[in-house]
């Protein structure tokens, strides 16, 4: 056990105290969860939910643990974290913030470029593989405010990414908005920000050959997150978005039906209207 | 001796536990007969999968996948059938990613039992007891003695609330009051609040459709906007999906999701009931 920092759960000292896993399975491209910690000289675990009195949560045992694993209950980490500085940090004026792990898959990079970032609101990231991940994702432990923090910058960074996309003259793939759109929208915590990527949803849709789906999106999504929103209004938004960046001439004339034939992939590039014709002459040879 | 056993006779035997009981028994009485049952879902079979495939219900214990085989195992032990499983207005994450509550009015459809803990926890330990002999058959007997009938449980909670906690918001803020009477520690040695939540089993299945509210973690509400994303366009007349006749019901109480979706669902229930 290393030097005393001062924070002490309960009682149990902050050294004491590990980070091994997390609250449900890492399904989508990122996500916040509850840490599950591991008090290090019980081999005990449990839910790092900070509680209100000075009591130790509930604990489970190492077989326990590993039966939770099983059932999906609960993800561990390739080796622990340590707990996050934010939390070691607390004085005794304030209370301590609620720690919340950070998850993020290859498929979030791939799409947004860029790696695990070494800070989040200012607070240091240490980053732990996710066990039997597939695609391989990692996470890190901070304060909820650096997690929702981060996410927001990742939603920020989706947002800007897709409005390149939409501005490039060369390009030429609504599918390449949406799914940026759609993987800020997984990221993006706060309101404004993720109303501002249902509209870029929506500019991309609206370009798709099925563009009857922004009112569906409006319907079911849009105005169920922001009661206050009016179709008019959203609809407005995203034609401006399209008029500003001038996407709405270049990328209405290009848009073809995909080669699957659900009229959902979007890409219209050579290499994509190739591969859609051999898979068709594919089909039809076999 | 289990919570509600010999109740009267014992608080009878105790007046100052009886005044107590008796000026907070109108008050546990209304909370209970307004309180939701709560069912969290998705650990083994994503919860997507009643969405979109019939019979949209919650399964018992007899969906292989939906419980595990301890799951099976105390209920072989309890002599009880293939159960679902319901908590009397609390929410555990440890059983998934969706929380749905449901409203008493869903109860008259159903067979069951109840019992003022987690029959889970305690065949299998997770609960700690002060028995004279706390070996397997005595933990069966104590699960048998404490069981309550469905159509009897909101009474029966109603008194387990006035009689063993300070008021009916420790339920779900706090813990059972230290200065009542716990013959086996149940409430005493034990921290996790399944030790002393009432688990309602129902025999049959239960559909999500009837749910009264629901929360899910982001994960969750990100894959359901993905499925509605996904799903083809249709022509008027044409007849609902699974997915829509889903949507028609409540909405998610946080539309983006919330990691806290357990606290997020609870803090509803309390509201529903007024503490």
């Amino acid at each position: 056990m290393g030097p005393d920092t001062g924070w002490r759960l309960a009682g149990v000292p902050a050294e004491d105290l590990e980070i091994v896993g997390f609250n449900g399975t890492p399904s989508v491209e990122c996500g916040r969860a509850i840490p599950v910690a591991r008090r290090k000289s019980t081999d005990a675990y449990f839910r790092l939910v900070l509680p209100p009195g000075d009591v130790f949560p509930p604990t489970h045992s190492a077989a326990e643990i590993d039966a939770f694993v099983r059932e999906g209950r609960l993800t561990l980490l390739t080796d622990p974290l340590p707990l996050p500085p934010a939390l070691l940090a607390t004085g005794a004026q304030r209370p301590p913030p609620q720690p919340l792990i950070l998850w993020a898959s290859r498929d979030l990079f791939d799409a947004l470029g860029g790696t695990r970032p070494e800070r989040a609101d200012g607070q240091p990231l240490t980053w732990r593989g996710v066990r039997e991940a597939d695609p391989p994702a990692w996470a890190s432990c901070a304060s909820q405010d650096a997690v929702v923090h981060l996410l927001d910058f990742w939603g920020r960074a989706a947002l800007l990414k897709a409005d390149g996309r939409l501005r490039d003259p060369d390009d030429q793939t609504w599918g390449a908005v949406r799914r940026l759109a759609d993987v800020g929208l997984c990221a993006a915590v706060e309101g404004p920000l993720r109303y501002r990527l249902y509209v870029r949803y929506a500019a991309a849709l609206s370009l798709s050959p099925e563009p009857e789906r922004v009112r569906r999106t409006f319907d079911l999504l849009v105005h169920k997150e922001f009661p206050d929103s009016t179709w008019e209004r959203f609809n407005a938004d995203f034609v401006t978005l399209l008029q500003t960046l001038g996407a709405s001439s270049r990328l209405g004339h290009t848009r073809v039906a995909s080669g699957n034939g659900d009229g959902w992939d979007g890409h219209t590039t050579p290499r994509h209207k190739l591969r859609g014709i051999a898979a068709e002459h594919y089909s039809m040879a076999a | 001796m289990p919570a509600l056993t010999n109740l009267d006779a014992r608080l009878d035997a105790q007046p100052a536990w009886r005044r107590s009981y008796d000026a907070l028994l109108p008050d546990t009485r209304r909370v209970a007969a307004l309180t939701p049952l709560v069912h969290v879902t998705g650990k083994t079979v994503p919860f997507e999968h009643f969405i979109l495939t019939p019979p949209h219900e919650l399964p018992t214990s007899h969906f292989p996948a939906y419980c595990s085989d301890l799951t099976r195992l105390a209920e072989e032990a309890l002599g009880l059938p293939y159960c679902l499983y319901l908590y009397a207005g609390r929410a555990h994450p440890s059983f998934g990613s969706v929380a749905l509550a449901f409203l008493p009015a869903c109860e008259p459809g159903h067979l069951g039992t109840a019992t003022p803990f987690d029959t889970g926890g305690l065949i299998h330990r997770y609960i700690r007891l002060a028995l004279p002999v706390d070996d397997a058959l005595s933990r069966v007997a104590f699960g048998e003695q404490s069981m309550v009938l469905l159509r009897d449980w909101r009474e029966g909670f109603a008194r387990f609330l006035a009689a063993y906690f300070a008021q009916p918001a420790d339920y779900w803020l706090g813990r059972p009051n230290p200065g009542t009477p716990d013959p086996e520690a149940v409430h005493a040695r034990n921290d996790d609040w399944r030790a002393w939540t009432f688990e309602i089993r129902f025999v049959e299945w239960q559909s999500i459709r009837d749910r009264a509210a629901w929360c899910a973690d982001p994960a969750f509400m990100t894959t359901l906007r993905r499925l509605i994303q996904a799903q083809p366009l249709a022509a008027p007349g044409t007849p609902p999906t699974p997915l829509d006749l889903f949507l028609q019901g409540p909405d998610a109480l946080a539309p983006s999701g919330a990691p806290n979706f357990t606290e997020v669902i609870e803090q509803w229930v309390r509201t529903q009931v007024g503490v």
